[in-house]
Protein backbone atom coordinates (compact mmCIF):
# COMPACT_ATOMS: atom_id res chain seq x y z
CA UNK A 1 0.00 0.00 0.00
CA UNK A 2 1.27 3.37 -0.73
CA UNK A 3 1.26 4.93 2.48
CA UNK A 4 1.44 8.78 0.73
CA UNK A 5 -1.59 7.99 -0.95
CA UNK A 6 -2.93 6.99 2.26
CA UNK A 7 -1.86 9.86 3.72
CA UNK A 8 -3.38 11.47 0.90
CA UNK A 9 -6.73 10.39 1.82
CA UNK A 10 -6.58 11.08 5.73
CA UNK A 11 -6.03 14.58 4.54
CA UNK A 12 -9.00 14.33 1.96
CA UNK A 13 -11.26 12.95 4.77
CA UNK A 14 -10.28 16.40 6.80
CA UNK A 15 -11.63 18.30 4.10
CA UNK A 16 -8.44 19.30 2.53
CA UNK A 17 -9.39 20.23 -1.17
CA UNK A 18 -5.21 21.20 -2.09
CA UNK A 19 -4.98 16.77 -1.22
CA UNK A 20 -8.30 16.25 -3.05
CA UNK A 21 -6.40 17.86 -5.84
CA UNK A 22 -3.57 15.98 -5.68
CA UNK A 23 -5.21 12.83 -5.94
CA UNK A 24 -7.37 13.75 -8.13
CA UNK A 25 -4.27 14.06 -10.46
CA UNK A 26 -2.61 11.37 -10.17
CA UNK A 27 -5.42 9.15 -10.49
CA UNK A 28 -6.75 10.79 -13.76
CA UNK A 29 -4.99 9.03 -16.31
CA UNK A 30 -5.82 5.81 -14.84
CA UNK A 31 -9.19 6.46 -14.03
CA UNK A 32 -10.01 7.78 -17.83
CA UNK A 33 -8.26 4.96 -19.31
CA UNK A 34 -10.32 2.56 -17.67
CA UNK A 35 -13.46 4.39 -17.45
CA UNK A 36 -13.00 4.80 -21.68
CA UNK A 37 -12.41 1.13 -21.99
CA UNK A 38 -15.10 0.00 -19.67
CA UNK A 39 -17.78 2.32 -20.80
CA UNK A 40 -16.92 2.98 -24.51
CA UNK A 41 -18.29 5.88 -24.61
CA UNK A 42 -16.21 9.38 -24.49
CA UNK A 43 -19.30 11.27 -23.05
CA UNK A 44 -19.72 9.63 -20.23
CA UNK A 45 -16.06 9.38 -18.97
CA UNK A 46 -15.65 12.84 -17.37
CA UNK A 47 -19.11 13.01 -15.67
CA UNK A 48 -17.89 9.43 -14.33
CA UNK A 49 -14.69 10.66 -13.38
CA UNK A 50 -15.73 13.30 -10.92
CA UNK A 51 -18.49 11.12 -9.36
CA UNK A 52 -15.79 8.95 -8.84
CA UNK A 53 -13.64 11.54 -7.21
CA UNK A 54 -17.20 13.05 -5.21
CA UNK A 55 -17.30 9.56 -3.80
CA UNK A 56 -13.45 9.25 -2.60
CA UNK A 57 -14.03 12.76 -1.13
CA UNK A 58 -17.33 11.68 0.62
CA UNK A 59 -15.36 8.18 1.98
CA UNK A 60 -11.95 9.45 2.48
CA UNK A 61 -12.87 8.78 6.33
CA UNK A 62 -14.31 5.19 6.11
CA UNK A 63 -11.28 3.93 4.14
CA UNK A 64 -9.73 1.51 6.30
CA UNK A 65 -6.64 0.56 4.95
CA UNK A 66 -7.66 -3.04 4.36
CA UNK A 67 -6.64 -2.49 0.47
CA UNK A 68 -4.67 -0.26 -1.10
CA UNK A 69 -5.74 2.92 -2.28
CA UNK A 70 -5.96 2.43 -5.96
CA UNK A 71 -7.99 -1.27 -5.22
CA UNK A 72 -10.28 1.00 -3.14
CA UNK A 73 -10.57 3.81 -6.31
CA UNK A 74 -10.84 1.24 -9.52
CA UNK A 75 -13.82 -0.28 -7.45
CA UNK A 76 -15.73 2.67 -7.18
CA UNK A 77 -14.98 3.51 -10.82
CA UNK A 78 -16.14 0.31 -11.84
CA UNK A 79 -19.11 0.48 -9.84
CA UNK A 80 -20.10 3.97 -11.20
CA UNK A 81 -18.85 2.54 -14.61
CA UNK A 82 -22.34 0.29 -14.56
CA UNK A 83 -24.13 2.76 -12.48
CA UNK A 84 -23.70 4.97 -15.51
CA UNK A 85 -24.28 2.75 -18.60
CA UNK A 86 -27.19 1.37 -17.10
CA UNK A 87 -28.54 5.17 -16.31
CA UNK A 88 -28.03 6.32 -19.92
CA UNK A 89 -30.19 2.81 -21.14
CA UNK A 90 -27.38 2.10 -23.23
CA UNK A 91 -26.12 -1.21 -20.98
CA UNK A 92 -27.91 -3.80 -23.57
CA UNK A 93 -27.32 -2.19 -26.77
CA UNK A 94 -23.61 -1.68 -26.51
CA UNK A 95 -22.76 -5.41 -26.33
CA UNK A 96 -24.10 -6.01 -29.78
CA UNK A 97 -23.04 -2.64 -31.17
CA UNK A 98 -19.97 -1.34 -33.03
CA UNK A 99 -18.60 2.15 -32.15
CA UNK A 100 -17.81 4.79 -34.57
CA UNK A 101 -14.70 4.90 -35.77
CA UNK A 102 -12.49 7.78 -34.62
CA UNK A 103 -11.22 10.93 -37.16
CA UNK A 104 -7.71 9.67 -38.27
CA UNK A 105 -4.82 11.96 -37.05
CA UNK A 106 -1.92 9.36 -36.89
CA UNK A 107 -3.04 5.90 -39.19
CA UNK A 108 -1.11 3.44 -37.54
CA UNK A 109 -2.08 4.05 -34.31
CA UNK A 110 -5.46 5.28 -35.22
CA UNK A 111 -5.68 1.95 -36.70
CA UNK A 112 -4.73 -0.14 -33.74
CA UNK A 113 -7.26 1.93 -31.67
CA UNK A 114 -9.88 1.36 -33.70
CA UNK A 115 -9.46 -2.49 -34.19
CA UNK A 116 -9.45 -2.33 -30.24
CA UNK A 117 -11.93 -0.64 -29.92
CA UNK A 118 -14.58 -2.81 -32.16
CA UNK A 119 -12.89 -6.10 -30.62
CA UNK A 120 -13.65 -4.31 -27.05
CA UNK A 121 -17.41 -3.58 -28.13
CA UNK A 122 -18.18 -6.97 -28.70
CA UNK A 123 -17.71 -7.75 -24.70
CA UNK A 124 -19.61 -6.54 -21.85
CA UNK A 125 -18.73 -4.10 -20.06
CA UNK A 126 -17.36 -6.53 -17.14
CA UNK A 127 -15.17 -8.64 -19.09
CA UNK A 128 -13.86 -5.35 -20.62
CA UNK A 129 -13.29 -4.52 -17.24
CA UNK A 130 -11.09 -7.55 -16.36
CA UNK A 131 -9.15 -7.60 -19.64
CA UNK A 132 -8.30 -3.97 -18.90
CA UNK A 133 -7.22 -4.56 -15.30
CA UNK A 134 -5.50 -7.77 -16.84
CA UNK A 135 -3.50 -6.35 -19.71
CA UNK A 136 -3.25 -3.05 -19.65
CA UNK A 137 -3.02 -2.46 -15.40
CA UNK A 138 -0.83 -5.39 -14.68
CA UNK A 139 -2.94 -6.75 -11.85
CA UNK A 140 -2.99 -10.44 -11.05
CA UNK A 141 -6.43 -12.10 -10.99
CA UNK A 142 -7.08 -12.28 -7.42
CA UNK A 143 -6.16 -8.23 -7.38
CA UNK A 144 -8.91 -7.66 -10.14
CA UNK A 145 -11.69 -10.04 -7.94
CA UNK A 146 -10.83 -7.40 -4.64
CA UNK A 147 -11.72 -5.03 -7.02
CA UNK A 148 -14.57 -5.98 -8.86
CA UNK A 149 -16.19 -7.47 -5.63
CA UNK A 150 -16.20 -10.95 -6.90
CA UNK A 151 -15.33 -14.13 -6.78
CA UNK A 152 -11.18 -15.47 -8.30
CA UNK A 153 -13.32 -18.06 -10.52
CA UNK A 154 -15.60 -15.61 -11.91
CA UNK A 155 -12.63 -13.75 -12.79
CA UNK A 156 -11.55 -16.51 -15.09
CA UNK A 157 -14.76 -17.20 -16.02
CA UNK A 158 -15.21 -13.33 -17.54
CA UNK A 159 -11.69 -13.90 -18.98
CA UNK A 160 -12.20 -17.11 -20.59
CA UNK A 161 -15.71 -15.78 -22.44
CA UNK A 162 -13.60 -12.57 -23.21
CA UNK A 163 -10.85 -14.26 -24.79
CA UNK A 164 -13.42 -16.63 -26.58
CA UNK A 165 -15.13 -13.59 -28.20
CA UNK A 166 -11.53 -12.21 -29.06
CA UNK A 167 -10.41 -14.96 -30.42
CA UNK A 168 -13.24 -15.32 -33.24
CA UNK A 169 -12.22 -12.02 -33.70
CA UNK A 170 -8.81 -12.61 -34.42
CA UNK A 171 -9.88 -15.48 -36.61
CA UNK A 172 -12.29 -13.14 -38.69
CA UNK A 173 -9.60 -10.53 -38.72
CA UNK A 174 -7.14 -12.70 -40.44
CA UNK A 175 -9.56 -13.91 -42.89
CA UNK A 176 -10.32 -10.45 -44.15
CA UNK A 177 -14.04 -10.66 -42.71
CA UNK A 178 -13.95 -7.22 -40.66
CA UNK B 1 -7.28 -32.52 -20.11
CA UNK B 2 -8.91 -30.80 -17.05
CA UNK B 3 -4.90 -29.80 -16.31
CA UNK B 4 -4.42 -28.43 -19.47
CA UNK B 5 -7.93 -26.61 -19.19
CA UNK B 6 -6.52 -25.05 -15.66
CA UNK B 7 -3.41 -24.08 -17.49
CA UNK B 8 -5.46 -22.16 -19.62
CA UNK B 9 -7.16 -20.32 -17.40
CA UNK B 10 -4.24 -18.85 -16.45
CA UNK B 11 -2.49 -17.42 -19.77
CA UNK B 12 -3.40 -13.87 -19.42
CA UNK B 13 -1.88 -13.48 -16.06
CA UNK B 14 1.48 -15.46 -16.88
CA UNK B 15 1.35 -12.99 -19.62
CA UNK B 16 0.73 -9.54 -17.57
CA UNK B 17 3.68 -11.19 -15.59
CA UNK B 18 1.07 -11.47 -11.94
CA UNK B 19 1.18 -15.18 -11.34
CA UNK B 20 2.49 -16.35 -7.74
CA UNK B 21 5.77 -18.35 -8.64
CA UNK B 22 3.82 -22.13 -8.19
CA UNK B 23 1.47 -20.98 -11.12
CA UNK B 24 4.26 -19.35 -12.54
CA UNK B 25 6.33 -22.79 -13.23
CA UNK B 26 3.16 -25.15 -13.84
CA UNK B 27 2.50 -22.88 -16.81
CA UNK B 28 6.11 -22.51 -17.99
CA UNK B 29 6.25 -26.42 -17.38
CA UNK B 30 2.96 -27.02 -19.77
CA UNK B 31 3.96 -23.88 -22.47
CA UNK B 32 6.65 -26.93 -23.40
CA UNK B 33 4.57 -29.88 -24.21
CA UNK B 34 1.47 -27.88 -25.40
CA UNK B 35 1.23 -26.15 -28.70
CA UNK B 36 -2.53 -24.89 -28.33
CA UNK B 37 -1.36 -22.79 -25.21
CA UNK B 38 2.31 -21.55 -26.74
CA UNK B 39 -0.15 -20.35 -29.35
CA UNK B 40 -2.57 -18.66 -27.18
CA UNK B 41 0.12 -17.09 -25.54
CA UNK B 42 1.32 -15.07 -28.66
CA UNK B 43 -1.55 -14.21 -29.33
CA UNK B 44 -2.38 -12.69 -25.25
CA UNK B 45 1.30 -11.07 -25.74
CA UNK B 46 0.08 -9.64 -29.07
CA UNK B 47 -3.35 -8.44 -27.28
CA UNK B 48 -1.54 -7.10 -24.63
CA UNK B 49 0.58 -4.97 -26.90
CA UNK B 50 -2.98 -3.36 -28.83
CA UNK B 51 -3.93 -2.75 -25.03
CA UNK B 52 -0.60 -0.83 -24.38
CA UNK B 53 -0.01 1.03 -27.10
CA UNK B 54 -3.43 2.19 -28.25
CA UNK B 55 -4.51 4.67 -25.82
CA UNK B 56 -7.41 6.86 -25.85
CA UNK B 57 -7.66 10.14 -25.81
CA UNK B 58 -9.29 11.41 -22.73
CA UNK B 59 -10.30 14.86 -22.67
CA UNK B 60 -9.44 16.44 -19.24
CA UNK B 61 -12.31 17.37 -17.07
CA UNK B 62 -12.29 20.94 -15.14
CA UNK B 63 -10.46 19.86 -12.01
CA UNK B 64 -10.50 23.51 -10.46
CA UNK B 65 -14.31 23.76 -11.34
CA UNK B 66 -14.71 20.19 -9.85
CA UNK B 67 -12.39 21.58 -6.14
CA UNK B 68 -14.00 24.78 -5.77
CA UNK B 69 -17.81 23.07 -5.70
CA UNK B 70 -16.63 20.26 -3.35
CA UNK B 71 -19.41 20.08 -0.61
CA UNK B 72 -17.69 20.39 3.60
CA UNK B 73 -17.06 17.51 4.78
CA UNK B 74 -19.34 16.32 7.70
CA UNK B 75 -18.89 17.52 10.56
CA UNK B 76 -15.97 15.59 12.43
CA UNK B 77 -17.65 13.43 15.52
CA UNK B 78 -15.91 11.17 17.40
CA UNK B 79 -15.49 8.14 15.48
CA UNK B 80 -15.98 4.25 17.19
CA UNK B 81 -12.60 2.70 16.77
CA UNK B 82 -12.52 -0.76 14.55
CA UNK B 83 -12.88 -2.85 16.87
CA UNK B 84 -16.45 -1.34 18.67
CA UNK B 85 -18.41 -1.20 15.57
CA UNK B 86 -18.18 -4.61 14.94
CA UNK B 87 -18.73 -5.28 18.69
CA UNK B 88 -21.69 -3.38 18.73
CA UNK B 89 -23.07 -4.88 15.59
CA UNK B 90 -22.80 -7.98 17.04
CA UNK B 91 -24.42 -7.09 20.41
CA UNK B 92 -27.19 -5.74 18.00
CA UNK B 93 -27.62 -8.62 16.37
CA UNK B 94 -27.45 -10.93 19.23
CA UNK B 95 -30.54 -8.79 20.68
CA UNK B 96 -32.55 -8.38 17.53
CA UNK B 97 -32.21 -12.26 16.94
CA UNK B 98 -33.15 -12.84 20.71
CA UNK B 99 -36.41 -10.72 20.52
CA UNK B 100 -37.23 -11.95 17.19
CA UNK B 101 -36.90 -15.86 18.34
CA UNK B 102 -38.74 -15.61 21.31
CA UNK B 103 -41.52 -13.14 19.66
CA UNK B 104 -41.61 -12.73 16.00
CA UNK B 105 -40.60 -15.24 14.11
CA UNK B 106 -41.84 -18.55 16.18
CA UNK B 107 -42.49 -20.51 13.50
CA UNK B 108 -40.06 -19.17 10.81
CA UNK B 109 -36.26 -19.84 9.33
CA UNK B 110 -33.86 -17.69 11.88
CA UNK B 111 -33.26 -14.64 10.53
CA UNK B 112 -29.82 -12.54 10.79
CA UNK B 113 -28.65 -9.35 9.21
CA UNK B 114 -26.45 -11.10 6.97
CA UNK B 115 -27.28 -14.96 5.93
CA UNK B 116 -25.47 -16.71 2.81
CA UNK B 117 -27.77 -18.46 0.58
CA UNK B 118 -26.09 -20.96 -1.89
CA UNK B 119 -26.70 -20.86 -5.54
CA UNK B 120 -28.29 -18.25 -7.72
CA UNK B 121 -31.88 -16.27 -6.42
CA UNK B 122 -34.73 -15.43 -8.50
CA UNK B 123 -35.08 -12.11 -6.91
CA UNK B 124 -33.09 -9.34 -7.92
CA UNK B 125 -29.61 -8.50 -5.58
CA UNK B 126 -28.90 -5.30 -5.04
CA UNK B 127 -25.12 -3.51 -3.69
CA UNK B 128 -24.90 -0.77 -1.31
CA UNK B 129 -22.22 1.60 0.24
CA UNK B 130 -23.26 3.25 2.78
CA UNK B 131 -21.39 6.59 4.00
CA UNK B 132 -19.41 6.32 7.38
CA UNK B 133 -22.04 8.88 9.08
CA UNK B 134 -24.76 6.35 8.63
CA UNK B 135 -25.69 4.64 12.01
CA UNK B 136 -25.97 0.88 12.35
CA UNK B 137 -29.84 1.37 12.93
CA UNK B 138 -30.01 3.19 9.64
CA UNK B 139 -28.30 0.83 7.91
CA UNK B 140 -31.04 -1.72 9.13
CA UNK B 141 -33.73 -0.17 8.39
CA UNK B 142 -32.62 0.93 4.68
CA UNK B 143 -31.23 -2.99 4.29
CA UNK B 144 -34.22 -4.58 5.87
CA UNK B 145 -37.01 -3.11 4.22
CA UNK B 146 -40.12 -5.76 3.42
CA UNK B 147 -38.69 -9.17 3.61
CA UNK B 148 -35.55 -8.25 1.83
CA UNK B 149 -32.61 -10.37 3.00
CA UNK B 150 -28.69 -9.32 3.57
CA UNK B 151 -26.58 -12.09 1.97
CA UNK B 152 -23.23 -10.21 2.77
CA UNK B 153 -21.40 -7.32 4.08
CA UNK B 154 -20.44 -5.01 4.89
CA UNK B 155 -16.93 -5.98 2.72
CA UNK B 156 -13.75 -4.92 2.67
CA UNK B 157 -15.09 -1.74 1.00
CA UNK B 158 -17.80 -1.50 2.81
CA UNK B 159 -20.58 -2.99 -0.22
CA UNK B 160 -23.56 -4.68 1.47
CA UNK B 161 -25.39 -7.39 -0.98
CA UNK B 162 -29.28 -7.47 -0.43
CA UNK B 163 -31.67 -9.69 -2.04
CA UNK B 164 -34.86 -8.12 -2.43
CA UNK B 165 -37.95 -9.60 -0.83
CA UNK B 166 -41.12 -10.52 -3.11
CA UNK B 167 -42.79 -7.35 -2.18
CA UNK B 168 -39.79 -4.85 -3.47
CA UNK B 169 -39.46 -3.75 -6.95
CA UNK B 170 -35.42 -3.36 -7.47
CA UNK B 171 -36.08 0.08 -9.24
CA UNK B 172 -38.16 1.80 -6.67
CA UNK B 173 -35.88 0.19 -3.75
CA UNK B 174 -33.07 1.67 -5.66
CA UNK B 175 -34.12 4.90 -6.53
CA UNK B 176 -35.55 5.11 -2.90
CA UNK B 177 -31.65 4.44 -1.43
CA UNK B 178 -30.43 7.09 -4.25
CA UNK B 179 -32.19 10.04 -2.82
CA UNK B 180 -31.21 8.88 0.60
CA UNK B 181 -27.81 11.05 2.20
CA UNK B 182 -26.69 8.16 3.75
CA UNK B 183 -26.24 6.06 0.62
CA UNK B 184 -22.82 6.35 -0.96
CA UNK B 185 -23.97 3.96 -3.67
CA UNK B 186 -26.63 1.32 -4.58
CA UNK B 187 -27.28 -0.49 -7.79
CA UNK B 188 -28.71 -3.81 -8.77
CA UNK B 189 -26.09 -6.75 -9.11
CA UNK B 190 -25.62 -8.49 -12.38
CA UNK B 191 -26.12 -12.26 -12.67
CA UNK B 192 -23.28 -14.12 -13.90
Amino acid sequence: MSSAETRLLQAIAGGDKAAMRELYQRYLPRLGRFLQRVTQDQELIQEAINDVMLTVWQGAAAFRGDSAVSTWILGIAYRKALDKLRSHRRYHDMVSSLPEPRAANDATEDAVQRDLDRMLALLTPEQRAVAELSFEFGYSYPEIAEILEIPANTVKTRMFYARQTMQAWYARASEGKL
Amino acid sequence: MTHHLEIQELLPWFVNGSLNEAEQSLVDEHLDDCDDCSAAVKQLIDLSARFNSAGPAIASPDINTFIDNLPPQAATVPRRSRWQVPVLAACALLVVAAVSMTYLMPDDVYRTLSRSEPGHHSRPVVQVVFSPEATEREIRELLLQGDNQVLSGPSRHGVYRVLLGQTQRSDIYIARLKHNPDVIFVDREEKE
